[in-house]
């Protein structure tokens, strides 16, 4: 090989190099303004406020450990120390400070969805949402998950950056004079967000694919004619099955393909589009209006905050 | 435009191309109205960034290393390759159980199943009985809250129905131990020991397993003896099943008792009242 060829090779080496380097830099650390975050901070905000003000209904139960005791919990997990990981603000309280604690806790999340003091309350609220989720192992689903990951990835970023209390106390004070400024910080956020959504659907997919019900077209059928899941009768779809084969057959394509398909702008739209109608049918024909509805927040991860900007620029 | 220039602009890919209706400052320079707009979307190059290359590189490998531990979670849990991803979720675990993660998110996978059910029978003290189940849509309202009572059913169910029952423990436990001593004899010592280890880690898993039911069938029974006022109480386990499409055409309602299916050792508890003296039952529920 003679010395030009070498030349050449160590150069285009370098530039391959180079450019992973500027992607990965422009991938996460990019500024970005705060506005998409502000949405979410408002909208997980109040699906974590619902979930705790449910959870007040039966405290007692779920939360005082009337129904899980510590003797579940404490060996849940394949040790002791792994289960004291598993931690819990009310495994530090004595009984009688936990109703005051949770009404203390609920009053943070208010403050997180209004957007006042939101440095501190977004990582009180996902503290909180995650001790909660600890100590009611055993009742939890999808919702519990994904509001850990959302709450936490907010308090990353500056999501009390726009649409809040915060900013419009700067905005009047005058203190700051771009204060819903593009930060890095806020690019971090998204993108966690983002990978995260992206796992989540890629192992559903990839685990549906193991079912034979996700291959012979009936599994939405499974979803829909479960007495227990059901909140609208959708029994009439037997007379339809083709239809059930295609929308299982979408959902399952939907699914794997979401990890790819929803990053280029071509296909983002169109697979946005489509987690709509999907996450809206689980919460409105299953009833688990909450799981479906704190999935689409999680989708607002990739829409531009330049997006939200203009439609308050616009009303 | 020279063939240069034209070389160049092709090796640049579309992604980490500047936006042509983006200026390229930092945020500190040029019109705040301008820079707010930056989208998070879109890929830059690293001039776009204002954090110093120190920075942005403890940053990386922060970030590295959490996608790490965010991505053994699926690929641990449910299963796990006994040779790589259990020991490291092992290790990760206790990060995962503090920041709630290492779910395996398969969500109504592999198929949509059976529902579970919780039955109870309680007899109050004038003799009267009363027959409940959770969950239950007429009783528990708002639906969040009939969705929590649902999983802890499920939880019960899959608790119970996973685990053998102690004499069929014992019956395999003593399998285990028959064939470390049949390697023993035979000097495959070193197989008789990593044998030995495994049934070894299976024992004290089951025991950990079987006083994680008790625990919570337990709870389950006084809290629900408590809110119904009652003297003794038996709780059972009941599987309703998915009806097939032909099922339903033909007229068969989705809670139609024909789809619910009791085990065999359906009965997993029954309890009297005064089975639960205060302080005797909190010791027993912590050990």
């Amino acid at each position: 090989m003679s010395d030009a060829n070498v030349n050449v090779g160590r150069q285009s080496e370098k530039t391959f190099v180079q450019q992973w380097a500027e992607a990965w830099n422009g991938f996460w650390f990019r500024p970005s303004a705060p506005h998409t975050l502000a949405v979410m901070r408002i909208l997980t905000g109040l699906m974590v406020l619902y979930s705790h003000t449910v959870w007040t209904l039966e405290f007692g139960g779920f939360i005082d450990e009337k129904l899980l005791p510590l003797g579940y919990r404490a060996n849940l997990f394949g040790s002791q120390l792994e289960s004291a990981f598993a931690w819990s603000h009310f495994d530090w309280l004595p009984p009688a400070l936990g109703m005051p604690a949770h009404l203390i806790g609920l009053l943070a999340v208010v403050w997180f969805v209004i957007g006042w003091q939101t440095k501190v309350v977004s990582w009180i609220t996902a503290a909180l949402v995650i001790s909660y989720a600890n100590r009611a192992a055993g009742a939890l689903f999808g919702l519990d998950q994904i509001l850990a990951f959302l709450t936490l990835y907010l308090a990353v970023g500056n999501c009390g950056g726009a649409f809040s209390i915060d900013h419009w106390i700067k905005l009047r004070m005058r203190t700051e004079h771009n204060a819903n400024k593009p930060s890095p910080w806020n690019t971090i956020a998204t993108r966690l967000i983002q990978i995260h959504l992206c796992i989540v659907y890629l192992f559903a997919g990839m685990g549906k694919c193991q079912g034979d019900t996700w291959w012979n077209g009936e599994a939405i059928w499974g979803a829909l004619a479960s007495h227990e899941y059901q909140t609208v009768n959708m029994t009439f779809m037997a007379d339809h099955m083709w239809l059930v084969a295609v929308i299982t057959l979408v959902t399952l394509f939907w699914e794997v393909s979401y990890t790819a398909l929803i990053w280029p702008k071509l296909t983002r739209p169109i697979m946005l589009a489509i987690a709509i109608p999907m996450h809206l049918s689980i919460g409105i024909c299953m009833g688990m209006m909450t799981f479906g509805l704190v999935m689409l927040i999680a989708n607002l991860a990739f829409i531009d905050p330049d997006w939200f900007r203009r439609s308050r620029q616009t009303d | 435009m020279s063939s240069k220039k034209r070389k160049q602009k092709r090796r640049v890919p579309a992604e980490i191309k500047p936006s042509t209706t983006q200026q390229p400052t930092t945020p500190t320079q040029g019109h705040p109205a301008r820079t707010e707009g930056t989208t998070a979307m879109a890929g830059a190059p690293s001039t776009f960034t204002s954090w110093p290359i120190w920075k942005r590189s403890v940053a990386s490998a922060l970030i590295l290393a959490y996608l790490f531990v965010l991505i053994i979670g699926p690929l641990s849990n449910p299963i796990a390759s006994q040779h790589l991803t259990a020991p490291i979720a092992s290790t990760l675990s206790p990060l995962h159980r503090s920041l709630f993660m290492g779910h395996g998110y398969r969500f109504f996978a592999p198929n949509p199943g059976d529902s579970h059910l919780v039955q109870y029978k309680i007899t109050r003290g004038d003799g009267t009985q009363f027959q409940g189940r959770f969950p239950d849509r007429d009783t528990l309202w708002p639906r969040l809250l009939y969705h929590r009572w649902f999983m802890l059913s499920e939880t019960i169910f899959a608790e119970h129905a996973q685990t053998p029952s102690p004499n069929e423990f014992k019956k395999l436990n003593k399998k285990k131990r028959d064939r470390v001593e049949l390697l023993k004899k035979g000097g495959r010592l070193k197989l008789a020991d990593e044998v030995e280890r495994k049934r070894a880690v299976g024992e004290a898993e089951y025991e950990r397993t079987i006083k994680r039911i008790k625990a919570l069938v337990r709870a389950t029974g006084k809290f629900l003896l408590e809110r119904h006022d009652g003297e003794e109480i038996e709780i059972s386990v009941v599987t309703r099943t998915i009806p097939f499409p032909a099922e339903v055409r033909q007229g068969a309602d989705l809670d139609d008792e024909v789809f619910l299916r009791y085990p065999a050792n359906a009965v997993i508890g029954r309890f009297k009242k005064s089975d639960f003296t205060s302080s005797i039952d909190d010791k027993e529920s912590a050990q």
